[in-house]
């Protein structure tokens, strides 16, 4: 399977756009590689060996070199938006049209369902998260499917940057991990929490075609997406807005419950209703694996927890800083399961990933 | 929404120097590069396919060189370009 699924709403850019969009490739690979790792090298011996993140943080602050490369990082982000951007809105009409008509009439037996009356919670809903332009929760008319297209779109790019795409998926891992700690385990219904744009949900539908597959997320223009990107797939997904923590499904009703890199964009207690609200939907024998980025602050050196707060005030990651330090083996337990973490390397790429996972 | 509007969306981009117009400047910087790099990437274009051809790309500058209206042509590009990365002052 593709790493990055090949359907019409992926919109083709000109030469000049596609160039821009390499540009940008090139700039965050060299800022992230490159010079990031430069910067280390100029602060003090004496502010290093504190090891104290909150002073070398400060130290950091103030460095005119750090400030460039801030400067710099933060434009490379906001390009990358606008260079992803331009061949969307060109064709935004047809993007919203093909929306209209998946959502009018479904033809791979997947289905959305809006809640209008959905609250949100405000750290994400009022923050434009990884910088995107109107965030996760834009939504401006019945049909609006633009906070999903630029998700994609703008993670395509973002993911290269960072050496993840083009090789596997974070489904694909989840399900070979799964394949080879649980062979005897066949899933025939499946829940992804917090399934942003349905990138991670489409491989589970593919590659469990016997298996009910379900997703949910809070933001209906992902969600409008997601379905319209299940349904030009191909395959069958039903779509749910609605709280991880309060999903309405009835109690052991699934056999496998999922999340993709999603706890590290929740709080505390988000974390925690998605680890009881999973415990509570599946089967006995059923399996929760929760995945997410290997950002572990007990890991870390003082500098690289210093270093990292960058993405949390400039990248707008409003929940870095928690996720680097939460027990997500502890939620897990306290939601009732005997959880455990395995770091898995991705297949022919230089990511690990974290999975937290466990059986009812 | 235009792109013009995401551009709106991103104008809250928060300040890393003392001075704004430092902050636009790095801005501009980039995206000066960034045109640049789609001139590159032309050019890059133009060449693999002269040299299939096998066309000589030095003889061609040389004509370009020296025909007036083709400084015309390529003045106007570079004030095309020019307002792509600089934008309005505002």
């Amino acid at each position: 399977m593709p790493r990055n699924e090949e359907h019409n709403l992926v919109q083709k850019p000109t030469f000049a756009e596609a160039s821009r969009q390499r540009f940008v490739l090139a700039l965050k690979q060299d800022l992230g590689r490159r010079l990031r790792g430069q910067i280390r090298e100029l602060v003090p011996d004496e502010i290093i060996d504190s090891e104290n993140p909150e002073l070398i943080e400060q130290h950091l602050e103030q460095m005119p070199e750090r400030k460039i490369w801030g400067r710099l990082s933060r434009s490379a982000q906001e390009l990358m938006w606008l260079s992803v951007g331009e061949p969307i809105m060109r064709n935004e009409n047809e993007i919203t049209e093909s929306c209209r008509a998946s959502m009018q009439s479904p033809k791979s037996g997947g289905s959305l369902q809006l809640n209008e009356n959905l609250s949100f919670p405000k750290e994400i809903s009022e923050t434009d998260v990884h910088v995107q332009p109107g965030g996760y929760f834009l939504n401006r008319h019945e049909n609006d499917v633009l906070a999903g297209a630029l998700y994609e779109a703008g993670g395509a790019i973002y993911s290269q940057g960072q050496s993840i795409a083009g090789n596997e998926s974070k489904g694909e891992l989840a399900i070979r991990f799964l394949s080879e700690k649980a062979p005897d385990h066949e899933p025939l219904k499946i829940l992804d929490m917090a399934c942003s744009a349905g990138a991670s949900s489409t491989p589970y539908a593919r590659l469990f075609p016997d298996a009910e597959v379900h997703a949910i997320d809070i933001a209906p223009g992902l969600l409008r997406y997601a379905h319209t990107r299940a349904e030009a797939l191909g395959v069958a997904v039903h779509f749910k807005q609605c709280d991880v923590g309060d999903t309405g499904f009835e109690e052991g009703s699934f056999d496998l419950v999922i999340s993709h890199n999603a706890m590290h964009e929740m709080s505390e207690e988000t974390v925690q209703s998605m680890m009881t609200e999973s415990h509570r939907l599946l089967k006995e024998g059923g399996i929760a694996l929760h995945q997410d980025v290997p950002l572990r602050n007990s890991e870390l050196n003082a500098y690289q927890q210093a270093d990292y707060l960058w993405d949390y005030r400039y990248n707008n990651e409003p929940f870095w800083k928690i996720y680097a330090n939460l027990d997500v083996i502890a939620l897990m337990n306290n939601a009732g399961f005997e959880a455990r973490c395995d770091r898995v390397a991705q297949l022919g790429g230089s990511m690990n990933w974290d999975l937290f996972w466990a059986y009812k | 929404m235009t792109n013009k509007e995401i551009e709106k969306l991103l104008s809250e981009s928060p300040g890393f120097s003392d001075s704004p117009e430092v902050d636009n400047l790095y801005d501009m910087f980039l995206r000066m590069l960034q045109e640049i790099a789609v001139l590159q990437e032309e050019l890059y274009t133009l060449k693999v396919g002269l040299e299939k051809k096998g066309i000589d790309l030095e003889e061609i500058k040389q004509a370009i060189n020296e025909d007036e209206s083709h400084a015309k042509d390529l003045i106007e590009q570079h004030k095309e370009m020019l307002s792509r990365v600089i934008k309005d002052l505002k």
